[in-house]
């Protein structure tokens, strides 16, 4: 599998991509995880319950 | 990874001592020390006493060195924590590489799997994991980390020696029902002799993924190209930071000091660092900024250890070299997943509808300035 998209694939995206509007200001915090570490040790992938 | 939780991440090394001797360990000046209850006691109140307001929990993240070796007081210590009543949720986490995880040990995890989660560090097949850890797989109970915690997943690391079955080893683990979290090791030279063959296994990873699209990628595939086209859209947006160092993340060593993370802990740092750190405003992002990283194509978004930057160059923000070529792979290999998935109307729908733009304009940016760079290694 080569990691280059084809010219006529990359035109399709050149064309979605004008149709596609700014909804808001992308926030990058959204997607990038500011709370804990990225490198060296494993995160809890689950969240805190109501317990004890 | 918690989506959207307002999380504080409070790290707390019970003693640095490990049992294995990994051959990409970044923490190379361990102390016996373990950690005595008092102190923990003390971390525990002072955690939720000085804990911001819009924190929703606290992650106490509980690690060695090799926590199996000190379970006993592991046991104790939770026990204490969990008979009191705390002003926020929290839940206590720890990461293994699971030689130790038997027997009475299993009865008490399976007992508190709810209140208590563990993560395993697994490098691939048994052979890749062998060569990075010891000869340790065979001491691996993979089965009871699988159904204790099916979704906690495991963190694969990638040395130079095992990069070459890259794909094997993740679709490996895979085939166990783990989830993947792949990173290449930190703190290693990474020199341009793996580049080629690093692009190869990404090749087939890609493909896998792209015939498998209800299977989760890892996120070697996962470049944050959004964030990318973000900043392309908007190149005066602010600076930010990968991870809460020194901010939302703490971590303490046995003897009950601070530091901003584990990497900054004297047992990575190393002997005679004169802690120069302390005198960094972590909540200055522009510090974390690489002025060089401005002038490339990515950005700067790509995600960096500010520990391993500040071990290895002397700055928090200078991060060496080698890896870039690298990143640089990943993101076009993450372009070429993302620009088959934007192309097909029902998955381009699963994205959320902000992220649309920016993503298809990072993905045909990433592909218009690194094919030809990322096909030349």
């Amino acid at each position: 599998m080569d990691l280059r998209v084809a010219a006529e694939d990359l035109a399709k995206l050149d064309l979605l991509e004008n149709e596609k509007e700014i909804v808001e200001r992308f926030n990058p915090e959204s997607v990038h995880f500011h709370g804990g570490c990225i490198c060296g040790k494993q995160s809890c992938e689950e969240t805190a319950t109501d317990w004890p | 990874m918690c989506d959207g939780i307002q999380r504080k991440a409070v790290q707390i090394t019970i003693s640095e001592q490990c049992n294995l001797n990994c051959i990409y360990c970044y923490e190379k000046n361990k102390n016996p020390e373990v950690m005595r209850f008092e102190t923990f006691r003390r971390i525990i109140e002072r955690s939720f006493e000085d804990c911001e307001k819009e924190v929703e929990e606290i992650e106490f993240s509980l690690h060695g060195g090799e926590i199996g070796l000190f379970f006993d007081e592991i046991m104790r210590f939770c026990e204490w924590l969990w008979e009191k009543p705390w002003p926020k949720k929290y839940v206590c986490s720890a990461c293994t590489n699971g030689t130790l995880i038997h027997g009475d040990v299993q009865v008490w995890l399976k007992r508190n799997a709810h209140r208590f989660k563990l993560g395993l560090s697994l490098d691939g097949t048994p052979e890749m994991h062998n060569i990075n850890r010891n000869d340790s797989f065979g001491q691996i109970d993979v089965d009871f980390f699988l159904k204790t915690w099916p979704k906690q997943g495991c963190k694969m690391t990638v040395s130079p020696q095992t990069l070459p079955k890259l794909y094997e080893g993740v679709l490996y683990l895979h085939s166990l029902g783990l989830k993947v979290a792949v990173n290449l090791a930190y703190g290693i030279d990474w020199t341009t002799d793996l580049l080629k063959t690093y692009r190869q296994q990404l090749e087939l990873l890609v493909r896998y993924f792209i015939q498998n699209p209800d299977e989760e990628e890892p996120n070697l595939l996962q470049f944050p190209l959004a964030v990318l086209g973000a900043k392309l859209l908007c190149p005066d947006g602010e600076d930010f930071k990968w991870c809460g160092t020194g901010e939302r993340m703490v971590c303490y060593s046995p003897n009950g000091q601070a530091y901003p993370c584990q990497m900054f802990m004297p047992s990575s740092t190393g002997k005679g660092e004169t802690e120069a750190f302390r005198k960094i405003d972590f909540c200055n992002y522009k510090l974390f900024c690489d002025e060089r990283c401005r002038k490339c194509v990515l950005k700067g978004v790509c995600p960096t250890c500010y520990g391993q930057n500040y071990i290895m160059t002397g700055s928090v923000s200078n991060h060496p070299e080698g890896l870039c070529p690298y990143r640089k792979i990943e993101a076009l290999a993450s372009s070429r997943l993302t620009s088959m998935r934007l192309l097909d109307e029902q998955y381009r729908e699963k994205y959320k509808k902000e992220e649309l733009k920016p993503l298809i304009r990072a993905t045909r940016y990433v592909q218009e300035s690194l094919s030809e760079e990322v096909y030349s290694y």
